[in-house]
């Protein structure tokens, strides 16, 4: 279907009945939009768009049920729209959603008012839990989060390479008001580089700084998350009890460091070395579904597997250790066969020495995979012999043509990733089923899919599924370029079509003009609170002015 | 072996070697070399860690013996929020000073007081692009210190995100400097991203439980992803940048103006009067605009220098040529001097360079240095032929050919053939390749050439003029082993106070000096 031509579509659906899809509203331009957001703002029924400027203007935009222009709020201000992150959440459960900003002066909160307007003073939440990074402008981050399941929000704000995790407590002091306690400074880790060299005119001066969020998951089956620190090789666990109180001392920690395949290393074929580290490798899911996520360590040839309990992850007893029959570059636990219980896959890739990619300078060059898979045997260990096995090739074309023409190879992959479309997901029609929206590959319509019942999420088991028939399924065990290019292809059309069941758009809106603008995000909500859910698309303007314009788009 | 030790013997006497040795458990993280205390001689700054403990130390360059000794003459323990360093004469002290700079300011070190409390002071308040400071090291920043307004003070220019802060040194009746006057150049809109390109992305899809696509972006320092992408994505993602500054004399009237190349301009400001630059810049249309395949071309490179002695500024832009079949590199020379009254400065209207050269193969420039010895800049490329290699004999000698040019300065342009031809035979995987024509160290008026194309060795080669032009000598005249993971810090130009090549190693500093 997508190959026919965009006249025929449109001919088509506008046969085919009343399904369409109008702009039910926009809002002005906005200069120098930073970031946006969708929240229930003004008490109403239905949620608001809440945006923030470069400079820190707080703007809040209500829509009505029938076509008409958004109400605009009056105006609020960030105080330091440079040095700030921003989250729109509630409080407690069941109160109303405010702004919290986090920056140099603490963490404080802005709270709407009837018109959903940010006006009103900020109110200091957390004085002394301090944001200094340069954010440069408003930006979103998971700041006010649940951490322990209490019911209120608490803040994390990162300081130096660590998170600290403020607590929301019930106040004990007069009044009603919230008090912060610091439970945990975690260490993450903090990525930046620099480019630093300014000797050219051509040389750009760059920083990067990537603070990871804190990682909170279940890990003893209890339904509450609890708190995982990644420090290097080391892994610490904060088990959150039941008052909803984080231990500042990790209940489990460990350094994969002390995991060491004593044995020999695995041969390899001359001139070929290794892909990987000496470092362990660790993964962890349920293995037993016991709803307790177990964990497996790989080191050189040899894995060793965890049963997590009640109690938490443990790593003195292990319940199956296993020695491959080569050194292991990555471990997976995945589902590599029909039954519910993740199996073990061990991958190694060995790769051409430095005398074999000097030769691919010239010529194409290998780089070889072997891929063993384990079943899981359902007492929480694994089979002692592979139960799959495969070797993978992949030729790389010759480095020098590649460094002829980059750009080439990178827009064949750019216009593969086009084909990995993201649904929005919402009831548009309001007929009590979930529809799907997604833009055009070339980014010229939203064609939106009513539910049918047809459609399918793509889920973690589908993701296994495609691991599984390429690497143990699949007989043509060669790949190239032009090989995983069709297959990454057809890969995300395929994803595509799980979610729309196949099937043509029941509705399709023409965006705006590529020339003048780009659409740059959107989202689902019930903007004027009909049960009905809008799009909202926000677009930039391509001429780097900053400007952005949102527009709503509902179902006729 | 005679003949060796004789030979070892002739090579060494060329240069003393000198050693500064860190304290056990030291780690040499960064170093940079400057005339620290006014002697003339350029002394030597070394970034360690020991530990949690980083720390700057200055050795200052003897006059006798060896040139360095492994005993500080002044060392600060650093702060943890310093991020990078620079000398400069910014206090009533003699010689120069350690400036350090955190994500909010810039600081004096006074190294020569000894009172405690006198030690370190604020400068100025500043939005350094770099905020965050790397745990293990402080990096050298040199270029945070020039003298902009042409007063024999020393400035601060700091790089901000989407600009440049320049902080002019005033200095009262009593000595104390002051850097309250401050001009901020922004060359383009603070939207634009700077050069940084990005991939062209689908429109993101917000809504809880849909699965984040990673993020990818493409930047001089190579491709970024999203390194969170099987988490809930990061807590902040901040990436900032600025063209580099180019600090140099656009119009030839005296005073030094700041040039930023964007994307598709060269966006000038020039300083009208000292210390005052004009508020709207000019820009200029580029005739190489910047993609992103231009960015992701390995011959791409602009520079800025003042090439035939007019005190303007001229421009060189080399990029691969893609209209052609085989491999090939252009060289676009624009003189300022050829651009036509009433046209566009630099690039005139039509953006046609005074002079085009052709280099067969993956070609870049590496330097603009005066081989000849006549005062001018020449034009050093050097240049991978993909047909000349032979992946057979590569992939046995785990070494890559390649070819050395030089074209000389001509006053109009540069010659239309390679002055010098030189092939190299580079050690593959990892290696800090040097081949520079450093200064003259044999006293015949030529600059030596300073090769590194194995790991383990610095080679000098003379350079001779014949009746074609220019040949490097093949046996080098010194040689100096070095650790294979040592990196070389060379200064501009050998000469008049700064004759000492440096090898920052793991655990040591050592010291070439051919003088």
């Amino acid at each position: 279907m997508r190959q026919l031509p965009l006249i025929f579509v449109a001919t088509l659906i506008a046969q085919s009945g009343a399904a369409e899809l109008v702009v039910r509203s926009s809002t002005p331009e906005i200069e120098h939009c930073a970031d946006w957001k969708l929240a229930p703002l003004d008490g109403a029924p239905g949620v608001e768009l809440f945006v923030v400027t470069r400079e820190g203007v707080l703007e809040t935009f209500s829509f009505a049920k029938r076509d008409a222009g958004p109400t605009r709020a009056k105006t609020g201000r960030i105080a330091d729209a440079a040095h700030c992150a921003l989250a729109l959440e509630v409080l407690q459960t069941d109160s109303k959603t405010g702004l919290f900003v986090a920056s140099p002066r603490g963490v404080e909160r802005l709270e709407p008012d009837a018109t959903g307007s940010f006006e009103g003073a900020a109110v200091l939440l957390a004085p002394r839990a301090k944001m200094t990074v340069r954010t440069g402008r408003p930006t979103f981050a998971p700041l006010a989060v649940d951490v322990n399941g209490d019911g209120r929000t608490d803040v994390i704000v990162p300081k130096g390479n660590a998170l600290e995790v403020w607590v929301q407590n019930v106040a004990t002091g007069a009044g009603s008001d919230v008090e912060f306690a610091k439970v945990a400074t975690v260490q993450v880790r903090v990525s930046s580089s620099e480019s630093t060299d300014a000797g050219d005119l051509s040389d750009d001066l760059e920083s990067s700084l990537q603070i990871p969020s804190l990682h909170l998951a279940d890990v003893n089956g209890d339904g509450r998350d609890d708190l995982l620190v990644e420090d290097g090789q080391k892994r610490a666990f904060h088990l959150v009890r039941v008052d909803g109180s984080i231990p500042a001392v990790p209940d489990v920690s460990v350094d994969l460091a002390i995991f060491k395949d004593t044995t020999a290393r695995g041969e390899l074929t001359l001139g070929r070395t290794l892909a990987g580290s000496d470092k362990a490798v660790y993964e962890s899911r349920d293995l037993d579904a016991d709803g307790i996520p177990d964990a497996v360590i790989a080191q050189g040839r040899k894995v060793w597997v965890f049963h997590g309990s009640k109690a938490g992850p443990q790593f003195t007893e292990p319940s199956n250790v296993l020695k491959a029959a080569d050194d292991v570059t990555a471990a997976m636990v995945l589902k590599l066969d029909d039954d519910e219980r993740p199996d073990l896959l061990l991958v190694r890739v060995v790769v051409p020495s430095l005398g074999t990619i000097l030769r691919g300078l010239v010529s194409s060059w290998e780089i070889e995979m072997n891929a063993v898979g384990y079943q899981n045997s359902g007492e929480r260990k694994f089979d002692t012999t592979p139960k799959w096995k495969s070797r993978i090739t992949f030729t790389v074309p010759s480095i020098l043509s590649i460094a002829k023409d980059p750009e080439k190879l990178l827009t064949r992959f750019e216009g593969v990733g086009k084909k990995f479309r993201l649904p929005a997901e919402g009831d548009f029609d309001g007929d009590g089923a979930a529809d799907v929206a997604l833009v055009s590959e070339d980014a010229t319509t939203l064609d939106v899919w009513r539910g049918s019942g047809a459609a399918s999420a793509v889920d973690d088991d589908a993701n296994d599924q495609t691991l599984r028939r390429v690497l143990f399924e699949d007989e043509n065990r060669a790949w190239d370029l032009d090989r995983l290019v069709a297959w990454l292809s057809s890969f995300g059309e395929q994803r595509v079509a799980l979610v729309t069941g196949g099937r043509e758009p029941n509705a399709r809106h023409a965006l705006r003009s590529k020339t003048e603008w780009r659409l740059a995000s959107l989202a689902p909500g019930d903007v004027d609170g009909d049960g009905k859910s809008e799009i909202v698309l926000s677009y930039e303007a391509l001429d780097g002015s900053g400007r952005a314009v949102f527009d709503v788009v509902a179902w006729k | 072996m005679i003949a060796a030790i004789l030979c070892m013997a002739a090579t060494q006497s060329l240069a003393n070697v000198s050693s500064i040795v860190m304290p056990e458990g030291g780690r040499v993280m960064d170093a940079s070399t400057i005339d620290v205390d006014g002697d003339g001689s350029s002394d030597m700054l070394i970034a360690s860690v020991n530990g949690t403990t980083r720390t700057i130390s200055i050795h200052l360059r003897r006059a006798t013996g060896a040139a360095f000794t492994s005993t500080a003459d002044a060392s600060l323990d650093l702060q943890q929020d310093v991020v990078c360093f620079a000398a400069g004469d910014v206090h009533a002290d003699l010689g120069r000073e350690i400036v350090l700079f955190n994500a909010n300011g810039a600081f004096v070190w006074r190294w020569r007081e000894s009172e405690e409390s006198r030690r370190v002071a604020k400068l100025a308040a500043c939005e350094l692009l770099w905020q965050w400071p790397d745990r293990l090291t402080a990096f050298a920043w040199q270029s945070a210190i020039t003298d902009v307004d042409g007063d024999g003070l020393d400035d601060l220019t700091v790089p901000e995100p989407n600009r440049l802060r320049v902080l002019f040194q005033r200095r009262g009746e009593d000595g104390k400097c002051s850097f309250d006057v401050q001009q901020v150049l922004v060359p383009g809109d603070s939207d634009s991203g700077g050069r940084a390109l990005d991939f062209d992305r689908a429109a993101e899809v917000r809504q809880a439980g849909t699965k984040r696509r990673t993020r990818m972006a493409v930047t001089s320092g190579g491709v970024q992803i999203d390194g969170d992408r099987d988490g809930v994505g990061p807590y902040l993602w901040i990436q900032e940048n600025v063209p580099a500054p180019q600090i140099v004399d656009f119009d030839g009237d005296g005073d030094r103006d700041v040039l930023f190349l964007e994307n598709d301009a060269l966006v000038v400001f020039t300083q009208s009067s000292a210390g005052v630059f004009a508020n709207e810049p000019l820009r200029l249309k580029s005739p190489v605009p910047v993609t992103r395949a231009r960015e992701l071309d390995v011959s791409y490179l602009a520079k800025s220098l003042d090439l035939d002695g007019d005190q303007r500024v001229d421009c060189v832009f080399s990029a691969g040529d893609k209209r052609s079949k085989d491999v090939r590199t252009q060289v676009l020379v624009f003189l300022s001097k050829f651009v036509k009254t009433g046209e566009a400065a630099l690039f005139g209207n039509e953006g046609t360079p005074s002079q085009l050269l052709l280099l067969d193969g993956f070609a870049r420039p590496i330097g603009f240095e005066d081989v000849d010895g006549d005062g001018k800049p020449d034009f050093v490329a050097g240049a991978v032929k993909p047909d000349l290699i032979d992946g057979l004999r590569a992939a046995a000698s785990e070494r890559i050919d390649a070819e050395l040019y030089v074209y000389k300065n001509t006053g109009v342009g540069f010659s239309k053939r390679p002055d010098l031809v030189h092939k190299i035979s580079i050690q593959a995987g990892g290696l800090d390749l040097v081949a520079r024509f450093l200064g003259d160290v044999t006293g015949d008026g030529v600059a030596d050439f300073f090769e590194r194309a194995d790991k383990s060795l610095l080679k000098v080669h003379m350079v001779r003029r014949t009746r074609d032009g220019l040949t490097v000598v093949e046996k080098p005249i010194f040689e100096w082993p070095l650790e294979a993971d040592a990196r070389l810090l060379l200064p501009r130009r050998l000469g008049a106070g700064s004759w000492d090549v440096f090898a920052i190693e793991k655990e040591a500093v050592r010291c070439a000096s051919f003088r």
